[in-house]
C-alpha cells in the first residue's frame, strides 16, 4: 500500500497485540526501510589510489553502485611488516576520503572546452584553409593573437568536439615544428610517481615529436652541495 | 630517504620543519608509535605546527635561520665527540664513508690562505700510477705508511675501468689496505691561519683560524694541503688547543658557530642547543647511527636551503647515521620515488624509438620565459664570497644560467635560435656533418643559444601542454609574471623591470626595452577539474578521474606499488591521459605526414649525471665562448645528436614498443643490461602489431594497462630477473658481487593484475640505495654503507666539502650560515597606496595544506566545509592587534610582485613577524577583487618571484651534474616579505567582463 493510504488508515494500522499489549502487530508498508538497507550496499569494490603529490600512495577501496561511484574507504590488506614493527595500514587521510565528491561535481571538466573567440576565428579560417594554414593565420596575426590571448583567464569557454580540438592542437604542433622547431613545444607535468602512465603518455608524445619536456620533480627544491640520497 | 616504517627503528628522532601529522598523515602513526618504545622526539619548528605537540622538546628557531642552529649543534658534537672524546664508532665511519680524510689544497688570496680544490692523483708524480682519469681521483694520507694514496671509490674509478669503484679501504693502485688519516694534527708541517668566508654580517667576512697543514710539492711548487676533517673543525670554530684568532674558548663566546652565537641568530636558547646536540650524538654513538632527522618543506623553500640542508646532513654524517637502519636523513618534500624508473623511462621518453629525448629543468625555463629575470633585484655581488673572482660581481643571475647552458651544465629549451630541423638541412646543403656544422656556426656566432635572447620571437616557447599539474594555481612562483609575459593577459605585476629601474642589465642576455608579452601561442591543459590553470588555458581537455583510469603509483614512504584502476568508465566525454595523447598523436600523424614527412632533428643534451659526461671539466671552469677552451660537444658544451623523425609514424610509434630496447638494451643510473627476453615476453603478453608499417611485429601498447605492463616487465623493481641482471651489471663496476640482494626473488614478476589484487612489495634494485628485505626497512645510503657501493660523488664518499669553482666563489665550499636574502619587494609599495588601514610588513611563509594536497581538494566542498571555505592567511595575535585586525577580516596581501585577497586567521600558532598562508588555495573559490590592483586577487604565488641560485647550475662535475627529475635551479619563495592590510571594500566583481580594466595603481 502506498504511504498516502497508510496515513488515511493511521488509527487502524494495528492488527493485533501480544505480550499483554506491550507488542503490536501491524501491516504497514515497510519498503522505505530499503533506502537505509541499501545505503551501504554496493555492486563492486575497486582498488585505486589518488594520483596526487602527497607521498601517501595509499590504497583505497572505491565502491560502485548502480554504475555510480559512491564513496571510498581505506584498504587494509597490505602485506604485514614483521615482528616488532607496526604494520603500514590503515593509510589514508580526510583529503583522500573526500575525492569521490569531485567525480560528479560542478568542478568536473566534462567536455573539451575552448575559448569562444579562438573557436570563432578557427572555424572561420578553416572554411578556406587547411588546419596548419588556419593556425598560422590566427596565431601569427598580431591582432587576432591579441584577441584571444588578452582575455586568457577571463572566461568565455565554449564546449567543443574532440575532433575539432585535437585537429587544432595537432595543427598548432605541426606549424610550430615547421616554422620554429620542435623544441618550441613544451610539456609540463610534475611528479611522475603519482600516475606514471599518465605522465608517460604526454612525455612519450612530446619525445616522439622532439618537444621539450619538463618535470618539476616535486614541491621540493633540490639544493646542491648536498650528497644525493635516494 | 627512509620509508616511514624506518622511523620506528630510530632511537632519537628529530622532526625538523616537517609537519608530519598534517602533511604525512598516513605515515604519522610511526612517529607516534616509536615514542612508546622510549625513543626521544625533538620537534623543530618556527610556528606551533601540529607535529610540535608530539615532541619531547620543542626548538623554535626564527624562520630561515635553521642553518645557524644546525651549525651550533655541529660545533657541540665536533667539540665533544670528535675533538675531546673521540667516539670510536664515529672515527671508523668518518674514515670510510665521509670525505673527511680527503686532502684539499690551500691557496693564497690577498695574502690569506683559503681552501681551494681537492688534491688529485694528476697533481702528483706519475699520476700516482693512475692512467685512467687521474684528474678525477682524490687523495688521502695512509696512516699505516704515511704515504699519499688515491683510494678506491672516487668518481675517476667509475668510468673507463672496472672493479675498483667501491668503498673498500684500498689503494686504487696497489690494492693494498689503507687507513685514511683523518687529521694531520700531530704530524703537521705547520700550524697556519686559514680564512673561512662568513656571511652572518656581525663579524669579519673572512674568519682566520689556526689549523694543521702539510706541505708537498705539486708541479714543482710547494703547496699546503689539509684534510677535510681539519678544515671542518676549523670552520665550525672547534677549540683544538691551537690558539689563534676567532677562537671561542667556551660555548658562551659569541664566535661562529657556538651555541651562544646561534642563540643570537636563531633565537633558540643555547642550553637547549647543547642538550639536543649531546643527546643526538650520544645516541648515535651508542646505537651505531640510530639518530634520525625527518625534515621537509619548511627548510627546503629558502634561497639558501643548501646551507640548512648541509648543516643537518653534516650532523648525520659526523655521527655515522646515514645508511644505518633507524638513522639518517628522512627527507620528504614531494612524491619523488618513481620506483620502477628504469622500466618507465623508455616508455616515457620514447627511448624505444629515438635517443636521446629533450628534457629541461623547469625553474630555469620559467625564469627565462616568464621574464622574471627582467625583474631580478638580487645582484650576484650580494651573495658572492669575499674570495670570489671579482668579475662575477657584475653578473645578473640569468647570466650564470646562460653560461651553464652554453657549457653543457644545464639543458636548454628552446635550444638554439634556429629551428634544429633547418640546421641539419643547411649542413646537408653545405655537405658538412650536421654536428660539425652546428659547432662551427655556434662558435662563429652565426647560431646562438636561445637563452641569450629570450625576448626574441624566434626563441618563444610556442605551444605548451600542462597535465597532472596546476602550474598557474599552485607551483608556478611569480604567478603574475606568468600572466603578463608568458600569457599576455591581465596581471598585477606591480613593480618596474631593471630597465625602468635603471639598474645594471644582464651581460650575457640581449636586453629589449619592452619585454615580450604573450609568448605562448597555445596553452592546452588536461584536467578532471576546473583548476586555475584550466581557467587560463586556450583549450581544456577533460581527463578521467583517479577512479576512472588504469595507472601505477609509488611513493618514498612505503615499499608497495599501487594501481589506479577503472571503477567506472570515464564519465561524460573525459578520457584517460593515455587515450588523450593517443588521440592527439593520431591526428598529428595525419597532418604531419602531409606537412612534415621525415626530418632530421639536431638534439642537444647536457653533460648527464650517471654517464661518462659527468666527468666534464675537472678543475677550472673554462668557457669556450670566451676562448678559454675549445668548444667540444659533450665535454665543454652540450652533446649533440642527429635524430631522424618520420613524423607521419608518430601514432604507430606511440602505440608500439620500439626496436631500440632489443638493439641497444636498457638501463639507468650508469649501468645497462640486455633486455631482449623482456621484450619477447611483452610481445607474448600484449600481443604484437599486425598492421603494416614501422611497428609491425613489435609489442603493442594500446591501452594504459599495456603501458603498465611495459613498465613492470622492464623494471628491476618489479621483475626479479631484471633485478639480478641489474645487480650483475653494477657488480662488474664495483668489483663486488651484489646479486645476493635479488637472487631470492629472481622469479618474482609483478604484473598489473597482481597489484590490483593486493599491494606488492617491490624488489631491491641498484637504482636505489636502500633495500627491501625481511631484515631492514628501506633507508637511503644503506647499500653504500653495507655493500660498499660508492656515493656518486667526486670522492665517492659523502662530502663535507664542495670544491667546484662556483661553490668556492659563492663561499659554499664548507657549510656556512647564510641569512635569508633581501628580495627588495616592500619599500616601493609601503604606504604608496593607502586605504586608511595599518600596513603590516611580514615574512611570507607558505606551508603545505591541511585541507588540500597542493591545490587539489582546496576546491572540494567537503574540505571547504571543514576549513574557512576560501582563501585565508594566518597572523599572530600581537600583530593583528597592532593592525586592528580581528579573526575572519578580509585582508589584502601585496608587494611589488602582485597582490592577493584572503580572510585572516588570528592565531597563537603564528609567531610575530610571520604571515602564513597554506599554499595553493585556488583562485576560483571566493576570491574578491584587490584594492591595490583593481583586479581579482591572486594566489599565494602572486607575491613571490623565482630567484635562481648559481650554485644550482653547476654541471658536468660528478654529483653536480644534470639528471632528469633530480637536478637544476630551484624557485625559493620563503625569503619573501609582504604587506598585509585590512581591506576597506570587498568587491566581488560580479559585473560583465571589462576587457581593458586599468590597474589600480600606476607601475
Amino acid at each position: 500500500m502506498s504511504h498516502f493510504l497508510d496515513r488515511l488508515t493511521f488509527f487502524k494500522k494495528t492488527v493485533s497485540e501480544f505480550s499483554d499489549g506491550h507488542g503490536a502487530v501491524s501491516n504497514e508498508d515497510r519498503s522505505w526501510e530499503n533506502a537505509y538497507r541499501s545505503r551501504w550496499q554496493h555492486d563492486k569494490v575497486v582498488r585505486s589510489t589518488h594520483g596526487v603529490n602527497c607521498t601517501g600512495s595509499c590504497s583505497w577501496k572505491i565502491f560502485v553502485k548502480n554504475g555510480l561511484i559512491t564513496w571510498e574507504i581505506q584498504q587494509t590488506d597490505y602485506p604485514r611488516t614483521r615482528a616488532d614493527l607496526p604494520n603500514h595500514e590503515p593509510r589514508g587521510c580526510p583529503r583522500g576520503a573526500s575525492y569521490s565528491w569531485y567525480v560528479y561535481s560542478a568542478q568536473r571538466v566534462k567536455y573539451p572546452l575552448i575559448r569562444g573567440r579562438l573557436m570563432e576565428m578557427w572555424r572561420e579560417a578553416r572554411k578556406s584553409m587547411d588546419p596548419v594554414d588556419a593556425w598560422k593565420s590566427i596565431s601569427q596575426n598580431p591582432e587576432k593573437a591579441r584577441r584571444y590571448k588578452s582575455i586568457r583567464g577571463q572566461g568565455g569557454f565554449v564546449r567543443a568536439k574532440w575532433d575539432e580540438v585535437t585537429e587544432m592542437i595537432a595543427a598548432a604542433n605541426v606549424f610550430t615544428i615547421k616554422e620554429f622547431g620542435p623544441d618550441r613545444i613544451y610539456g609540463f607535468s610534475p611528479i611522475p610517481a603519482m600516475s606514471m602512465v599518465s605522465y608517460a603518455a604526454g612525455s612519450r608524445y612530446m619525445s616522439l615529436i622532439g618537444g621539450g619536456g619538463a618535470s618539476r620533480p616535486t614541491c621540493r627544491n633540490r639544493p646542491t652541495g648536498t650528497t644525493r640520497l635516494i | 630517504m627512509p620509508e616511514s616504517a624506518d622511523w620506528y627503528n630510530s632511537t632519537y628522532l628529530m622532526v625538523w620543519g616537517s609537519n608530519v601529522p598534517q602533511t604525512r598523515t598516513p605515515d604519522a602513526h610511526f612517529y607516534t608509535e616509536v615514542r612508546y618504545k622510549g625513543t626521544k622526539t625533538v620537534a623543530v619548528s618556527s610556528d606551533y605546527g601540529e607535529m610540535v605537540k608530539f615532541g619531547d622538546i620543542w626548538l623554535a628557531p626564527k624562520q630561515g635561520t635553521d642553518a645557524a642552529l644546525a651549525l651550533a649543534m655541529g660545533h657541540v658534537i665536533l667539540s665533544e665527540f670528535h675533538n675531546k672524546n673521540r667516539s670510536e664508532y664515529f672515527d671508523t665511519y668518518c674514515r670510510q664513508y665521509n670525505d673527511h680524510p680527503m686532502l684539499v689544497m690551500l691557496k693564497e688570496h690577498d695574502g690569506k690562505l683559503i681552501a681551494d680544490r681537492y688534491l688529485r692523483a694528476s697533481d702528483l708524480t706519475g699520476n700516482m700510477g693512475q692512467d685512467n682519469n687521474p684528474e678525477w681521483k682524490t687523495v688521502v694520507y695512509d696512516e699505516n705508511t704515511g704515504y699519499l694514496v688515491a683510494p678506491n671509490g672516487s668518481i675517476g674509478f667509475r668510468w673507463g675501468q672496472s672493479g675498483a669503484w667501491n668503498l673498500e679501504m684500498r689503494d686504487g693502485y696497489s690494492g693494498k689496505d689503507v687507513k685514511p688519516q683523518l687529521t694531520l694534527l700531530g704530524n703537521e708541517d705547520e700550524i697556519v691561519e686559514v680564512a673561512f668566508p662568513y656571511f652572518g654580517g656581525d663579524q669579519d667576512d673572512l674568519l682566520a683560524r689556526n689549523m694543521p697543514v702539510k706541505i708537498i710539492s705539486v708541479g714543482g711548487r710547494d703547496v699546503r694541503i689539509a684534510t677535510v676533517y681539519d678544515l671542518t673543525l676549523a670552520n665550525y670554530g672547534v677549540d683544538r688547543g691551537l690558539g689563534g684568532p676567532n677562537l671561542p674558548t667556551s660555548y658562551d663566546d659569541n664566535v661562529p658557530y657556538t651555541p651562544a652565537w646561534a642563540e643570537k641568530h636563531c633565537g633558540v636558547p643555547r642550553a637547549d642547543i647543547i642538550t639536543v646536540a649531546r643527546e643526538f650524538a650520544d645516541n648515535a654513538d651508542k646505537t651505531h647511527g640510530k639518530s634520525m632527522v625527518i625534515l621537509g618543506a619548511a627548510l627546503n623553500h629558502w634561497y639558501h636551503n643548501d646551507m640548512i640542508y648541509r648543516g643537518i646532513i653534516n650532523l648525520l654524517m659526523m655521527c655515522g647515521c646515514i645508511g644505518q637502519s633507524g638513522g639518517g636523513w628522512a627527507h620528504y618534500v614531494g612524491q619523488e620515488k618513481l620506483r620502477p624508473q628504469t622500466g618507465w623511462a623508455p616508455l616515457a621518453f620514447g627511448l624505444d624509438w629515438h635517443r636521446p629525448s629533450r628534457q629541461m629543468n623547469s625553474t630555469s625555463y620559467f625564469y627565462a620565459h616568464t621574464s622574471q629575470w627582467r625583474h631580478e633585484k638580487l645582484a650576484a655581488s650580494e651573495i658572492l664570497s669575499p674570495t670570489a673572482n671579482k668579475d662575477l660581481g657584475d653578473y645578473r643571475l640569468i647570466d650564470f644560467n646562460v653560461r651553464a647552458e652554453r657549457m653543457g651544465w644545464l639543458p636548454s629549451a628552446p635550444q638554439l635560435d634556429v629551428n634544429p630541423l633547418e640546421i641539419t638541412k643547411a649542413a646537408d646543403a653545405a655537405g658538412i656533418d650536421p654536428i660539425k656544422y652546428a659547432v662551427e656556426q655556434i662558435k662563429s656566432g652565426a647560431i646562438k643559444f636561445a637563452c641569450e635572447d629570450p625576448d626574441n620571437p624566434k626563441n618563444f616557447p610556442r605551444n605548451m601542454f600542462v597535465w597532472r599539474s596546476n602550474l598557474l594555481g599552485s607551483s608556478g612562483k611569480g604567478h603574475e609574471y606568468f600572466l603578463k609575459y608568458l600569457l599576455g593577459t591581465q596581471n598585477a605585476v606591480l613593480g618596474p623591470d631593471l630597465g625602468e629601474l635603471g639598474e645594471a642589465k644582464p651581460k650575457e642576455v640581449v636586453w629589449h626595452d619592452k619585454g615580450a608579452e604573450g609568448k605562448l601561442d597555445l596553452l592546452v591543459t588536461l584536467d578532471f577539474r576546473m583548476s586555475t590553470t584550466c581557467l587560463y588555458s586556450d583549450i581544456v581537455l577533460p581527463s578521467s578521474t583517479w577512479y576512472e583510469k588504469d595507472d601505477l603509483n609509488t611513493s618514498d614512504m612505503h615499499p608497495f606499488i599501487h594501481p589506479l584502476s577503472e571503477a567506472v568508465q570515464p564519465l561524460w566525454e573525459s578520457k584517460s591521459d593515455w587515450d588523450i595523447y593517443k588521440t592527439i598523436a593520431k591526428k598529428f600523424s595525419e597532418i604531419a605526414a602531409i606537412h612534415l614527412g621525415t626530418q632530421k632533428d639536431l638534439v642537444m643534451t647536457p653533460l648527464m649525471h650517471d654517464t661518462p659526461s659527468e666527468l666534464g671539466q675537472s678543475m677550472a671552469v673554462r668557457d669556450w665562448k670566451k676562448g678559454e677552451v675549445d668548444a667540444i660537444p659533450g665535454k665543454t658544451m652540450p652533446s649533440m645528436t642527429v635524430v631522424t623523425r618520420d613524423y607521419g609514424d608518430t601514432y604507430k610509434k606511440f602505440t608500439a614498443l620500439g626496436p631500440l630496447l632489443t638493439k641497444i638494451g636498457n638501463g639507468g643510473k650508469g649501468i645497462s643490461w640486455n633486455t631482449e627476453d623482456e621484450v619477447q615476453q611483452l610481445a607474448e603478453l600484449n600481443y604484437t602489431v599486425t598492421e603494416e608499417g614501422v611497428a609491425k611485429g613489435l609489442p603493442r601498447i594500446e591501452s594504459a594497462i599495456d603501458a603498465c605492463e611495459v613498465i613492470l616487465m622492464l623494471a628491476p623493481e618489479t621483475n626479479g630477473q631484471v633485478a639480478v641482471k641489474a645487480w650483475k651489471a653494477l657488480s662488474k663496476i664495483t668489483g663486488r658481487d651484489h646479486t645476493h640482494l635479488a637472487l631470492p626473488r629472481e622469479d618474482d614478476k609483478i604484473r598489473f593484475r597482481d597489484v590490483v589484487a593486493q599491494p606488492r612489495k617491490i624488489i631491491s634494485s641498484p637504482t636505489w640505495s636502500g633495500l627491501e628485505s625481511e631484515h631492514v626497512s628501506y633507508n637511503a645510503g644503506y647499500t653504500n654503507v653495507h655493500e660498499l657501493i660508492p656515493w656518486r660523488t667526486l670522492t665517492g664518499r659523502q662530502q663535507f666539502y664542495q670544491d667546484h669553482q662556483w661553490m668556492l666563489d659563492f663561499g659554499e665550499g664548507l657549510c656556512v650560515y647564510k641569512p635569508p636574502v633581501d628580495t627588495k619587494t616592500i619599500a616601493p609599495m609601503l604606504g604608496k597606496t593607502p586605504n586608511g588601514n595599518h600596513e603590516l610588513v611580514l615574512n611570507w611563509i607558505t606551508p603545505h595544506q591541511k585541507w588540500g594536497i597542493h591545490s587539489t581538494y582546496t576546491d572540494n566542498l567537503r574540505m571547504l566545509t571543514l576549513s574557512r571555505g576560501g582563501p585565508h592567511v594566518w597572523v599572530s595575535e600581537i600583530e593583528a592587534k597592532q593592525a586592528g585586525l580581528v579573526d575572519n577580516d578580509w585582508v589584502e596581501v601585496f608587494n611589488v610582485n602582485g597582490t592577493l585577497t584572503a580572510r585572516v586567521v588570528v592565531s597563537q600558532r603564528v609567531p610575530k613577524g610571520m604571515c602564513l598562508m597554506y599554499h595553493a588555495q585556488e583562485k576560483i573559490i571566493n576570491v574578491p577583487g584587490a584594492e591595490v590592483s583593481g583586479f581579482r586577487g591572486g594566489i599565494h604565488n602572486s607575491v613571490t618571484r623565482t630567484i635562481t641560485k648559481p650554485t644550482h647550475m653547476i654541471g658536468g662535475y660528478a654529483q653536480l651534474a644534470y639528471g632528469f627529475n633530480y637536478y637544476g635551479t630551484v624557485g625559493s619563495n620563503r625569503d619573501e616579505y609582504v604587506i598585509v592590510r585590512k581591506m576597506k571594500k570587498v568587491d566581488w566583481m560580479e559585473g560583465p567582463l571589462v576587457e581593458q580594466r586599468n590597474q589600480g595603481v600606476t607601475t
